[in-house]
């Protein structure tokens, strides 16, 4: 339950004035920077294109207006207020600045989502009768998913209907919806879910705060791609006022950025084009083997392009005080689907466990049991139980895991064959039956063939439709060769490696190493930004969703 | 009931639903260190207990559960009320 644990650093009278001083100074310079740069293109449609720097940020973090200008001054102006309660209100406007410079609409849906929940919040907080808070939960979190709906997948769906009554030549015609998606939507769509759903459940009392509470959702570094925090987790964090940021914690905080920095650009943006020359190779007549490297790039871009956004964000936040919860660990080295995914985006499907698989599947086992059926794994293991308790709850969860990134088949086919995977590994537990029959190296070999099974996975993930059969056929091939991708694979391998045998990702071995190798670390994070990049960038993937 | 039959009714829930004879329930153990221990066995794990001690989990607790320390605070505090 959160509460206000005041901070005892209260300054003496000189160090009073001279904070005094300095805001008057830096307040008018920071907020005019900060504006500058979200609201740019704006401004000079009003004032003139000539009039105004031409410094307009687009929500990326790796980018110069963002990483020199906008956090900066955002980090300035919140050590300089930290004590007061403008500390949060600083946070807010600056999420809502840096949200908006995706274009002013989406703060609509984004506003409108933070109060209606909020008031919900409230209303579940104080209120006892169980039917009217139960109908008070279902409605908030039917509105949310409504607007998600409406804004990811009405248009999706409109022009797939269109196109199937074409094709059955019904007479029906009518225009696709056609409707903007506000980034980020899924992200802070789940996190004002969770806000309710944490009260609803009694995990978690809202102060009343209204500011508090925008802090959180529209907290910059997680708002436009996770990692998914729990209200009940997040908002006492944020609800008090926060200690200075230590000198230790500065470094972190700044390795974080450097080597989230350094995977983007160096790594990621690397793979991607790696990914797109797999892509142009499919088109020409002998590509045998080249959906592997296509794969195999794809699996190393989507992995370091997602859990270096969650460590930048991670980064950015500790310079505001705020935890925020890891999302990887070191998945490629998971030995089965069920320890995948516990590696892998672990936020989100920390989110639907929680809030949709668990309440089926508890809902399943206990009417069972009580008709006074057993519940155990064996007696469960028998085709029909197998199927309605654990195949169709699973199956159901994935394939909505995998419409939650995005609407389109792909995606449906994607979280299905997860499903699938578990389901598999149900039946087969391929990762014990190499653990005991290889001994010495069954891990491994159950890592491999888990990683292939995720590469595989991972084609109906990114390959555009017309590809996807292509692809497949040319894994009947032997492997075409590809030397970047072994070089770029090699680098990830080694630093997983690293993190696997830590138990912990690579990134969070720094605060345990030595002073000579955290530098040297930091050193060369700085040059694999500077020199390593492919000159073509990539947007982070996860924007999108 | 007192703690020590609390827990020893408990692993033997626990052996039986995990088919893991020989385990052993400390308060740090988590689902991490035992392999069979995956998100659907945990689900049959809660029900198995609360069909053996008579009690009900909340929603929010069955997945607040982070080691068998917290599994062993719910089931006892929900026993003695």
């Amino acid at each position: 339950m959160a509460t206000i644990e005041a901070v005892a650093d209260t300054p003496a009278p000189d160090a009073s004035l001279r904070l005094t001083l300095v805001r008057i100074l830096l307040t008018p310079l920071c907020g005019a920077a900060i504006v500058l740069v979200s609201f740019r293109d704006f401004l000079a449609a009003v004032l003139g294109d000539d009039l105004v720097p031409r410094i307009q940020l687009h929500l990326q973090f790796d980018s110069l207006p963002f990483l020199f200008i906008f956090l900066p001054c955002t980090f300035i102006l919140y050590t300089l207020y930290r004590r007061t309660a403008v500390a949060n209100w600083i946070l807010t406007l600056a999420g809502l600045a840096f949200y908006a410079t995706a274009g002013l609409i989406y703060l609509v849906p984004l506003v409108f989502t933070c109060v209606f929940d909020y008031v919900v919040g409230a209303y579940l907080a104080r209120a006892d009768d169980g039917r009217r808070r139960r109908l008070a939960f279902v409605a908030s979190v039917s509105v949310q998913l409504f607007l998600l709906c409406l804004f990811k997948y009405a248009g999706w769906l409109s022009s797939e209907l269109a196109g199937l009554f074409a094709a059955l030549g019904i007479g029906l015609t009518f225009a696709p919806l056609v409707l903007p998606l506000p980034p980020g939507i899924s992200f802070y769509t789940f996190h004002t879910i969770s806000y309710t759903a944490d009260i609803y459940q009694r995990k978690f009392q809202p102060r009343g705060r209204l500011i508090d509470y925008l802090t959180f959702v529209g907290f910059f570094p997680q708002l436009i791609a996770g990692p998914i925090a729990r209200a009940a987790e997040l908002l006492p964090q944020i609800a008090v006022r926060r200690p200075a940021v230590s000198a230790a914690q500065l470094e972190e905080a700044l390795w974080l950025l450097a080597w989230g920095l350094c995977k983007k650009i160096a790594l990621a943006d690397n793979f991607g084009r790696v990914v797109d020359q797999a892509t142009a190779d499919l088109a020409q007549p002998h590509h045998g083997g080249v959906g592997y490297v296509f794969m195999i790039a794809f699996a190393g871009q989507i992995y370091c392009d997602f859990s270096a956004y969650t460590d930048i964000a991670r980064g950015i936040a500790k310079l505001f005080g705020v935890e925020l919860p890891r999302n990887f660990l070191t998945p490629y080295f998971a030995t089965s689907p069920s320890d995948f995914w516990q590696r892998w985006h672990i936020s989100l499907s920390r989110f639907v466990r929680s809030y949709l698989y668990n309440p089926i599947v508890v809902r399943a086992v206990r009417k069972r049991a009580a008709r006074g059926l057993p519940v155990s794994p064996k007696a469960l293991a028998s085709p029909v139980p197998f199927l309605t308790v654990f195949a169709w709850p699973t199956l159901l969860t994935m394939s909505l895991f995998g419409l939650w990134h995005g609407a389109g088949f792909g995606f449906i086919a994607w979280g299905f064959y997860h499903g699938a995977l578990l389901v598999l590994y149900r039946v087969i537990p391929l990762d014990e039956l190499l653990q005991r029959h290889l001994k010495k190296g069954g891990k491994a070999a159950a890592a491999l063939v888990m990683f292939l099974f995720v590469c595989i996975g991972l084609i109906f993930f990114r390959a555009a439709r017309a590809d996807i059969l292509p692809l497949f056929a040319s894994l009947a091939a032997w492997p075409a060769f590809s030397l970047p991708l072994l070089l770029l694979g090699a680098l990830v391998l080694a630093t997983d490696l690293v993190g696997y045998r830590r138990g912990v990702e690579f990134v969070d071995v720094y605060p345990s190493l030595a002073g000579w190798m955290r530098t040297l670390l930091l050193v060369a994070a700085f040059y694999g930004i500077v020199f390593f990049g492919p000159g073509q960038r990539y947007e982070f993937i996860y924007f999108q969703f | 009931m007192n703690k020590a039959e609390i827990w020893d009714k408990a692993t033997s829930v626990f052996r039986e639903t995990l088919d893991i004879d020989d385990l052993v329930l400390m308060p740090q153990l988590t689902a991490r260190d035992v392999e069979r221990w995956d998100s659907f066995n945990h689900i049959l794990l809660v029900v198995a207990v609360e069909q053996a001690f008579g009690i009900k989990f909340d929603t929010g607790e069955i997945d607040g559960l982070e080691n068998v320390g917290q599994f062993m605070d719910v089931i006892e505090r929900k026993v003695s009320a």
